[in-house]
């Protein structure tokens, strides 16, 4: 598809991102949509620079800290204060530019913010814009075509439709986690054996902490299976 | 055995053994028989003025500080109306939260913004929690006998 081959994943994803927003105008307003957007978005941008300014002596399109911004705003509890959110941006950059192995970094960052946001007492909400399933069904096929990083998606979905049902592919939570965070390219892996078993990891990770665990079971089980693969991936040769 | 076999076979066995634990572990807590998606409207055997007496009986109302009351008991048939007395949106899905799984019919209350009201029939016994899906601390159950 010639349009999309011109355009970069990044913009792709911002525009998705944006569109969720805009979306979410229709049922909560344009200014309970900034308010959830711009806090996390300003300091994960501004974080990102500053950060990236250190570590490459220039300055750079700051559009992953962008995305990282966008992606909290939609997942972090909705009606949030400010402070909080922006705080959750702030740390979700800390840890992406210090917390690194072999000089890349391990943890999603928004997944790694929103955690640290539990313990300010922000559960993360999962709004996403609303339920709107219908783009996703846009969406998800664009993604493939260009990131082509099914197997993440594929090692998630079937053990969790297989033990708790197909309801998982009508929820607009679960695909948004499924189809931006879950397949985060730098901290989710590219090849098709360690996708699947990255993917199964998060899905086992769900299965159990859903029942038992006071934080989000998404998100937790997101962190130690970005970790699990890079451990994996260093000592074995999947 | 290569340690790539090794690994991949760990994997199956700890995701076998997670869907094992969360279909135990659901099978503890999911009423008997399934539950099924009703309608609001009256069976054939209630009269609308009793149906609609007892749906009256079985408000929760929702404000900032939560859904009151947060656990309720009806019988089963009965309707529950939630009825969002606070100036902000609230929505009301099944746990568990964010992908709302245990008791897809109460995902159908949705969204009840300020002043607004939804009701939901529950025909069989059982345990249902649910919470508020834009602010998950806030939580209820509804237990049908």
């Amino acid at each position: 598809m010639p349009i999309l081959d011109r355009i970069s994943i990044y913009y792709l994803v911002i525009i998705f991102l944006l569109s969720l927003y805009f979306l979410g105008t229709f049922t909560f307003g344009l200014q309970k949509v900034l308010m959830q957007a711009l806090p996390a978005v300003f300091t994960t941008t501004a974080a990102g620079l500053f950060f990236d300014y250190l570590e490459l002596k220039r300055w750079s399109k700051p559009l992953t800290p962008l995305i990282t911004g966008l992606i909290i705003g939609l997942v972090a509890q909705f009606g949030a204060s400010s402070i909080i959110l922006a705080i959750i941006g702030l740390v979700a950059m800390v840890i992406k530019f210090l917390v690194k192995w072999d000089g890349r970094h391990i943890f999603n960052p928004a997944g790694a913010g929103l955690f640290v946001g539990m313990f300010l007492g922000s559960y993360p909400s999962w709004w996403v814009g609303g339920e709107n399933f219908w783009i996703y069904l846009i969406w998800i096929p664009i993604l493939l075509y260009k990131l082509k990083r099914w197997t993440p998606m594929v090692g998630f979905l079937a053990p969790v439709v297989l033990f708790s049902g197909p309801s998982i592919l009508t929820s607009s939570s679960s695909l948004f986690f499924t189809s931006v965070m879950l397949i985060e390219p730098k901290t989710s892996p590219a090849t098709v054996k360690l996708g699947l078993v990255y993917g199964a990891v998060v899905a086992a990770g769900y299965l159990i902490l859903g029942r038992f665990s006071q934080f989000d079971p998404l998100i937790l089980s997101l962190l130690i299976s970005n970790l699990t693969q890079r451990i994996i991936s260093r000592y074995s040769n999947i | 055995m290569s340690s790539r076999n090794l690994t991949i076979g760990v994997i199956v066995v700890l995701v076998i053994l997670a869907g094992w634990y969360f279909l135990q572990s659901q099978k503890a807590q999911a009423p008997s028989p399934a539950p099924q998606v009703t309608t609001e409207e009256a069976s054939p055997s209630t009269s609308e003025a009793t149906e609609t007496a007892q749906m009256e009986k079985n408000v929760v109302t929702i404000s900032s500080s939560g859904f009151m009351p947060q656990n309720i008991t009806i019988k089963a048939g009965d309707t529950i109306s939630w009825m969002n007395e606070d100036s902000e949106s609230h929505q009301v899905q099944s746990a568990v939260h964010p992908t709302h799984q245990l008791y897809p019919p109460l995902n159908t209350v949705g969204l009840l913004k300020s002043g607004e009201k939804k009701s939901l029939s529950f025909p069989d016994a059982g345990t249902y929690k649910y919470h508020d899906h834009l602010n998950p601390s806030l939580t209820g159950s509804v237990t049908v006998e």
